[in-house]
C-alpha cells in the first residue's frame, strides 16, 4: 500500500473513532433500522441532505432527533402543513416599536439539524424556500443575507400513504436531495427489543457524543479520500446507463426511463462512495463502497415513463437492471 | 191372411235389425277409439347397456279426429334419457283403418340396483265431439346389474402392421447414424470442473506475470471473483470483506480459507483501486490464496465422490 493511503487510513483511524460511540448511542434508543442509521451518518458525513420516506410509525423521526442529541448541535422539528408559510420557515422582519425599528426574527432554519416533517404537506413556495435554503446553504430576509450554520443536514420525511391533500415535491427540487432513503419495517426480533426497550414510562436517551469540530474534520478527510480512476469511470458507466441505456445494452429499459440521472448524481456518487469508504476505515474508494450508496443516491434521480409506470415498473428495478448490466471494474 | 202375417213378420224382423244396427253405431266411446300400449325391451340390464322404453298409441277410425298432444318426458329413477325417437304406421285390417304412433325413449341406468320408469299420460282431445282424455302407461321396474367389461378383439392386423412400421423406421435410424459416425469425427463430452478451468487460466496468468506483473494480479483478481461466483454464487464486486467472510463461512468454508480468501480481496482492491504498486509478494500472496481455495475444494470434490 502506498505511503500516501497509509497516512491517510491512519487519520481515518482517528477521525472515525467517534463513528463507533455514535453507533452505540443511537441503539441505546434505536433497536435495528442500521441501515436507516448508516444513511444519516453518511448524510452528515457527505454534507448532504436526505429524504426519508416511510410509512409512520417507524422511528424515522426518533433516529433523527437522536442523531441530533447525539452531536452537540441545535435540533430544530418543522412539522409541514398546508397553512405553513415561507416565513414560518426562514424568518421575517418585525417591527420593533420602542426602537421605531426592524429587526430580523430568524425562523426555525437556523439550525444544525433540520427535521422537516412530511415536507409534502406543504404547498410549493414553502417547499421552495426550503430546497433554496437547502442549495445556497444561506437565507435572504429582506435586503440581508445570513449563512446557515455548519453542519446544515435537512432530513426531510414524507409518507407513501394518504396522498390526498399533498403537495409532491418536483423533480427538479427533489434532485437536491443527497439520498432518497426507504425506511422499512423492522425484523420480528428487532420488534420484539423496541417493545421491550419503550415499553415502560422512561424512554431511554442517548449522550452527547460527537462536536461539529468532530464533523467537521471528518468532512476534511472525507474529501481526502483516494478515488481512483477506475471508480471515477465506474460513476460515470453507472450515470449514463440512466440516460442511454441501449449503449450498455440494456435496450429493453431505454423505453422506461423518461429522465436520467443530472451530473448532481455524479457527483453525490462520489462523495458518497467516500463517505462510505470513510465508514469502512478505508482510505480509498472501492466499487463496493459505490454500489451500497448507488440506489439511494440514484432512486430519486431516474425518472420513469408513463409505460414503466402502466407496467408497474419502478426507479429502483431499472437502477437494479444497470447495477446487474454495467461491468465493475 | 196367412200371407199377410208373414208380411208383417218379415216387416218387423227387418225393421228390428236396422234397428239394432243404429244401436251398434251408437256404442263408439264419447273420446274415439284410441288405446295405449308400453312395454320395455328387457326387465334386466347390466350397468353400461341401454334401456329401450316404446310407448305406442293405436287409433282406430279417421286419424283427422284426433288431436294428440306431444307425450311429457317419462319421470325416472335410477334412470337416465340419453335419447328419443317417433314414428307413425298404418295398417288396415277387416276394412278399418288403424294408426299406430309409436314413441321410443332410451334410457341408461345411473346404478346397480332397481331402476324405475313411472307411469305418465299422453291427452288428446276426440274432435268431433271435444272431449278430451288422457291415457297413462304403465310403471315399470327393471334390475341393474354389474357392468359387464367386453373383452375387446385384438386387432392383430394392426399390430403387426405398426411393429413393421416401427421396425423399418429403426433400421433407416440405425443405418443414417452409423454412416454419419464414420463421416464424422469421434464427439466426447467432456466435463471441466470450475477448479480444472481456473487452474488452466491460473497457469496461462503465471507464465505472463513476468512480463505485467500488475496485468497478472488483475487477472487474478478476476479468476477469483469468476471461480467464487461459479462455484458459490457470490458476486465478490457488490460485497464487502466482511460480507464475503460471512458468505463463506456459511458454504462451509473453513476459517483459514476464509481469512486467506478475504486478505487476498483487499489486497486486490488496495492495488486496484488505492494506487498501490503491485509487488512480487502481492502477487504469490494472491497466488497463494487462489492455491489454497482450489485445494480445499478439490478435496471436498473428492470426499462427495467418493460418498
Amino acid at each position: 500500500m502506498n505511503e500516501e493511503i497509509e497516512k491517510l487510513n491512519k487519520r481515518i483511524e482517528e477521525e472515525s473513532k467517534f463513528i463507533e460511540e455514535v453507533r452505540n448511542e443511537i441503539s441505546k434508543v434505536i433497536v435495528g433500522q442500521k441501515y436507516l442509521i448508516d444513511r444519516l451518518l453518511l448524510g452528515l458525513l457527505a454534507n448532504g441532505h436526505i429524504l426519508l420516506e416511510g410509512v409512520p410509525g417507524l422511528a424515522k423521526t426518533l433516529a433523527v432527533s437522536t442523531l441530533a442529541d447525539i452531536i452537540d448541535a441545535d435540533f430544530q422539528r418543522i412539522q409541514f402543513t398546508p397553512d405553513l408559510l415561507p416565513a414560518d420557515l426562514i424568518g421575517t422582519l418585525v417591527y420593533n416599536q420602542s426602537e421605531s425599528s426592524f429587526f430580523t426574527k430568524k425562523g426555525p432554519i437556523f439550525a444544525n439539524i433540520i427535521l422537516a416533517d412530511e415536507i409534502n404537506r406543504a404547498p410549493a413556495k414553502v417547499q421552495s424556500a426550503l430546497l433554496e435554503a437547502m442549495q445556497e446553504r444561506q437565507v435572504t430576509i429582506s435586503e440581508n443575507s445570513f449563512k446557515l450554520p455548519e453542519p446544515f443536514m435537512v432530513l426531510a420525511t414524507q409518507n407513501p400513504i394518504e396522498q390526498q391533500g399533498t403537495y409532491p415535491l418536483p423533480e427538479a427540487q427533489v434532485d437536491r436531495f443527497l439520498m432518497k432513503v426507504i425506511v422499512n419495517y423492522p425484523k420480528k426480533e428487532e420488534e420484539r427489543d423496541i417493545i421491550r426497550l419503550h415499553g415502560h414510562f422512561d424512554p431511554p436517551t442517548a449522550n452527547k457524543v460527537v462536536t461539529k469540530e468532530n464533523i467537521n474534520r471528518a468532512r476534511q478527510v472525507i474529501r481526502d479520500i483516494y478515488v481512483d480512476d477506475k471508480i471515477d469511470t465506474y460513476i460515470l458507466d453507472l450515470v449514463f446507463a440512466t440516460r442511454n441505456p441501449a449503449h450498455y445494452g440494456l435496450d429493453d429499459i431505454d423505453e422506461l426511463i423518461s429522465y436520467g440521472a443530472s451530473p448532481r448524481a455524479s457527483l453525490n456518487l462520489r462523495v458518497c462512495g467516500q463517505a462510505q469508504a470513510f465508514l469502512n476505515h478505508r482510505g480509498y474508494v472501492t466499487p463496493e463502497d459505490i454500489r451500497t450508496i448507488a440506489m439511494d443516491v440514484l432512486r430519486h434521480r431516474v425518472i420513469v415513463t408513463y409505460e414503466a409506470e402502466a407496467e408497474e415498473i419502478t426507479s429502483e428495478e431499472i437502477i437494479r437492471r444497470i447495477l446487474g448490466a454495467v461491468e465493475v471494474p | 191372411m196367412l200371407v199377410l202375417t208373414i208380411f208383417l213378420i218379415l216387416i218387423s224382423s227387418l225393421v228390428a235389425e236396422t234397428t239394432q244396427d243404429t244401436i251398434i253405431a251408437e256404442k263408439v266411446p264419447e273420446w274415439g277409439n284410441v288405446r295405449i300400449e308400453s312395454f320395455v325391451a328387457q326387465d334386466s340390464i347390466p350397468q353400461n347397456d341401454t334401456l329401450k322404453f316404446t310407448v305406442r298409441l293405436i287409433i282406430e277410425g279417421n286419424i283427422d279426429d284426433y288431436a294428440i298432444a306431444d307425450p311429457s318426458t317419462p319421470k325416472l329413477s335410477n334412470l337416465e334419457l340419453v335419447g328419443t325417437s317417433q314414428g307413425n304406421l298404418t295398417e288396415s285390417s277387416d276394412g278399418k283403418t288403424v294408426l299406430i304412433k309409436e314413441y321410443e325413449y332410451y334410457f341408461t341406468p345411473v346404478s346397480v340396483g332397481m331402476a324405475y320408469i313411472n307411469p305418465f299420460r299422453i291427452n288428446y282431445v276426440f274432435v268431433p265431439n271435444g272431449n278430451d282424455r288422457n291415457l297413462s302407461t304403465t310403471r315399470f321396474e327393471v334390475k341393474v346389474s354389474e357392468a359387464i367389461i367386453q373383452e375387446k378383439e385384438t386387432n392383430w392386423g394392426l399390430i403387426i402392421g405398426i411393429v413393421l412400421l416401427a421396425s423399418i423406421i429403426l433400421v433407416v435410424v440405425i443405418i443414417l447414424f452409423s454412416k454419419k459416425k464414420r463421416t464424422d469425427p469421434e464427439v466426447k463430452e467432456i466435463v471441466i470442473s470450475p477448479e480444472e478451468k481456473t487452474r488452466k487460466l491460473q497457469k496461462e496468468i503465471e507464465q505472463k506475470a513476468n512480463q505485467d506483473p500488475i496485468k497478472a494480479i488483475e487477472g487474478l483478481s478476476k479468476l477469483i471473483n469468476s471461480f467464487i461466483k461459479e462455484k458459490y454464487d457470490i458476486d465478490i464486486a457488490s460485497i464487502n470483506n466482511e460480507e464475503l467472510a460471512e458468505m463463506l463461512a456459511k458454504k462451509g468454508l473453513p476459517g483459514s480459507v476464509i481469512k486467506q480468501v478475504c486478505s487476498a480481496n483487499n489486497q486486490l482492491n488496495s492495488i486496484k483501486f488505492a494506487g498501490t504498486p503491485a509487488s512480487e509478494d502481492d502477487f504469490q500472496n494472491i497466488t497463494l490464496a487462489l492455491e489454497t481455495l482450489l485445494v480445499f475444494c478439490e478435496k471436498k470434490n473428492k470426499e462427495e465422490n467418493n460418498e
